[in-house]
C-alpha cells in the first residue's frame, strides 16, 4: 500500500463514528438537513439582545418608581443605558466576527465542489477558530487532490494502456527497417561503393530516431508529472496529442484538421492534463468513426478566454446517452476497451482549469466537444 | 533461357522495398515495388505475378484486401504477409485467406528471400 493510503486509512479509523441515525446517500441527508426548521445565529443574536433591552428597560422602569417593589439598587440609569450599548456593540462584533467567514466558507466550499482545489489562503492578519477550519479544509482538499491525481493517473494509463499495443507494433517498423538495412550493409560490405554505405546509415540513423520519437511520444504522456502552472499553447497541446495518434488516424482513415487563428492567446493551465483532455477526446472520437471520417480541432479566442471544439463524423452518441457521458464509469465501448473515466477525467480537469466543457450530438452524424479554458492573462485570482 | 519469375512487394515503408529489391534480384527475380495499395491493386489489375510480398496495415485498400483481390483473380499466386501488427487473429485471418506465409517485422531478409524462393516453385 502506498504511503497515502495508509495515511488515508489511519486518519479514516480515527475519525468519530458516524451517528447510529445518519441519514445515508447525499441526497437524504441534504433533504435531512434542509427539513429542519431555520434559526440563524443572526435572529439568535438578536433576540438576546431583545432581552436584554426588556430587563434594562423593566429595571429602569422599577427603579424609577421607588416604593413600589422591591427596594432598587442603587445603579445609575446611564451606567446601565452604557452597558446597554456595550452588549449591543458586542453583539455587532460577535455578529461580524461569524458571519463574514461563514460566508467566506460557503463560497470555498461552492469552489471546492466546482474541483478547483487551489487551498484557502489566509484573509486576516490574526488567527482563531475560523482559522483552524481553514486548516483542516487545506488538508481535506490535499486528501481530495492526491485522490484525484491518482484517479486522473488511473484513467490516462487505460487510455493510453488501449494506445500501447499499436504503438509497439508501430515500432516493428522503425525496428525492421534498421535491422533489413544493416543486414544489407553486412551482407554487401564489400561490393557498396562508400556513397552507397553512407546512403544505408543514414537510413539506420534515422529510423533509429523515428523508434526513438514513437518511445518518447508514450513516454510523455504516462509519465506522472506534478501539474506545472502556467501559461500554455492549445496549438501545442492539440499537436502533441495529435502525434502520439498519428498512427491510429492513418490506419483509420481519419482525417484531422486543426485550425488555430493566428495570435491566439495562451490558456492558464497545465500541459500534461490538458493533453490528457484532448486524448481521451480524440480517442472517443476514433473509436466513433470505424470507418473513417474526419476530425476537427477549431480554437477560437474570445476575452478572457479560449474555446475550442473537437468534432468528429461518426456515429453520434444517442440522445438518452447524453446526459451521462460525463458519469465517472459510464460507458458504452465493451469490456476492456474503456473505463468510463476519460470523459468524467476529461470534465474534472477541464473544471480545475476554471473551464467548461460540453457536448451536442447528433446520431449518424457526429459529435462535438465544446470546451473553454480561460487566458493565461489576468492572472488567477488568489482566494 | 526460362522466363525470370516476377515478385510484387508492397509496403508502405520505402525501405522495406529498397532493401528487398536487390536480394530478390539477385536471386533471380524480376521485381516490382511499390508503396501505396491503390497503385499496386492497378498493376495486379494488369498482370499476374509469381510471388506478392506484402504489408498488412496501409493507408487505403489493406494487405488482407490486397490478398483478397489476388486470391479471387489468380490463386496460383502465393502471398506473403509481413507485417509490424502480428496478431494471432491477424495471422488467422491471413492464412484464412490463403497466404502461404505470415511473417512478422522484424524479419532477416535472407529468411524471406528464402521463403520467396520456396513459394515461386
Amino acid at each position: 500500500m502506498t504511503p497515502d493510503g495508509e495515511r488515508t486509512m489511519a486518519r479514516r479509523t480515527e475519525s468519530p463514528p458516524a451517528s447510529s441515525h445518519a441519514p445515508q446517500g447525499f441526497a437524504e441527508a441534504q433533504r435531512a438537513l434542509l427539513a429542519r426548521p431555520r434559526i440563524s445565529i443572526r435572529l439568535r443574536l438578536a433576540v438576546g439582545l431583545l432581552l436584554c433591552f426588556l430587563l434594562c428597560a423593566a429595571y429602569a422602569w422599577t427603579s424609577c418608581r421607588p416604593g413600589r417593589g422591591p427596594a432598587p439598587a442603587s445603579l445609575p440609569i446611564l451606567l446601565l443605558a452604557l452597558l446597554f450599548f456595550a452588549f449591543v456593540v458586542i453583539t455587532l462584533l460577535f455578529d461580524r466576527a461569524l458571519m463574514g467567514p461563514i460566508r467566506r466558507f460557503e463560497t470555498y466550499t461552492e469552489r471546492i465542489s466546482r474541483g478547483d482545489f487551489r487551498p484557502i489562503g489566509p484573509s486576516r492578519w490574526f488567527r482563531d477558530e475560523f482559522t483552524d477550519l481553514a486548516v483542516a479544509v487545506n488538508r481535506m482538499l490535499e486528501e481530495l487532490e492526491a485522490q484525484q491525481r491518482h484517479m486522473v493517473q488511473a484513467a490516462k494509463m487505460t487510455t493510453v494502456g488501449t494506445l500501447t499495443s499499436g504503438i509497439a507494433h508501430e515500432l516493428n517498423n522503425p525496428l525492421n527497417n534498421i535491422a533489413i538495412t544493416t543486414e544489407a550493409l553486412m551482407e554487401d560490405f564489400k561490393r557498396l561503393s562508400d556513397a552507397e554505405k553512407w546512403k544505408l546509415l543514414q537510413d539506420i540513423y534515422f529510423e533509429t530516431e523515428r523508434a526513438g520519437e514513437i518511445v518518447k511520444s508514450l513516454l510523455d504522456f504516462t509519465r506522472e508529472q506534478r501539474a506545472e502552472w502556467g501559461p500554455v499553447d492549445l496549438r501545442e497541446v492539440v499537436e502533441s496529442t495529435r502525434r502520439i495518434l498519428q498512427n491510429e488516424m492513418a490506419l483509420g482513415d481519419v482525417r484531422f484538421e486543426a485550425s488555430f487563428p493566428p495570435g491566439l492567446p495562451p490558456i492558464r493551465g497545465s500541459l500534461n492534463p490538458l493533453r490528457q483532455v484532448f486524448l481521451n477526446l480524440f480517442v472517443n472520437a476514433l473509436h466513433a468513426m470505424p470507418e473513417g471520417g474526419r476530425l476537427t480541432v477549431e480554437a477560437e479566442a474570445f476575452p478572457g478566454k479560449v474555446c475550442v471544439e473537437v468534432r468528429d463524423t461518426g456515429s453520434g452518441i444517442p440522445p438518452e446517452v447524453l446526459p451521462h457521458v460525463f458519469d465517472p464509469f459510464f460507458t458504452t465501448k465493451e469490456p476492456g476497451k474503456g473505463t468510463g473515466l476519460g470523459l468524467s477525467v476529461s470534465q474534472s480537469i477541464v473544471r480545475k482549469h476554471g473551464g467548461e466543457i460540453q457536448v451536442f450530438s447528433e446520431p449518424g452524424k457526429g459529435t462535438t466537444f465544446h470546451l473553454c479554458l480561460p487566458t493565461a492573462l489576468p492572472p488567477p485570482e488568489n482566494p | 533461357m526460362t522466363e525470370r519469375k516476377r515478385v510484387l512487394v508492397l509496403d508502405d515503408e520505402p525501405i522495406v522495398g529498397e532493401r528487398l529489391k536487390p536480394v530478390l534480384e539477385r536471386e533471380g527475380f524480376d521485381v516490382e515495388v511499390f508503396t501505396e495499395s491503390e497503385g499496386a491493386l492497378r498493376r495486379l489489375g494488369e498482370t499476374t505475378f509469381s510471388v506478392i510480398v506484402t504489408d498488412l496495415k496501409m493507408k487505403g485498400p489493406s494487405g488482407m484486401d490486397i490478398l483478397r483481390f489476388v486470391k479471387e483473380r489468380a490463386p496460383h499466386t502465393a502471398v506473403i504477409v509481413i507485417t509490424g501488427y502480428a496478431t494471432i487473429e491477424t495471422h488467422r485471418e491471413a492464412e484464412a485467406h490463403g497466404a502461404c506465409h505470415f511473417v512478422a517485422k522484424p524479419f532477416k531478409m535472407q529468411d524471406l528471400a528464402r521463403l520467396v524462393a520456396r513459394a515461386a516453385k
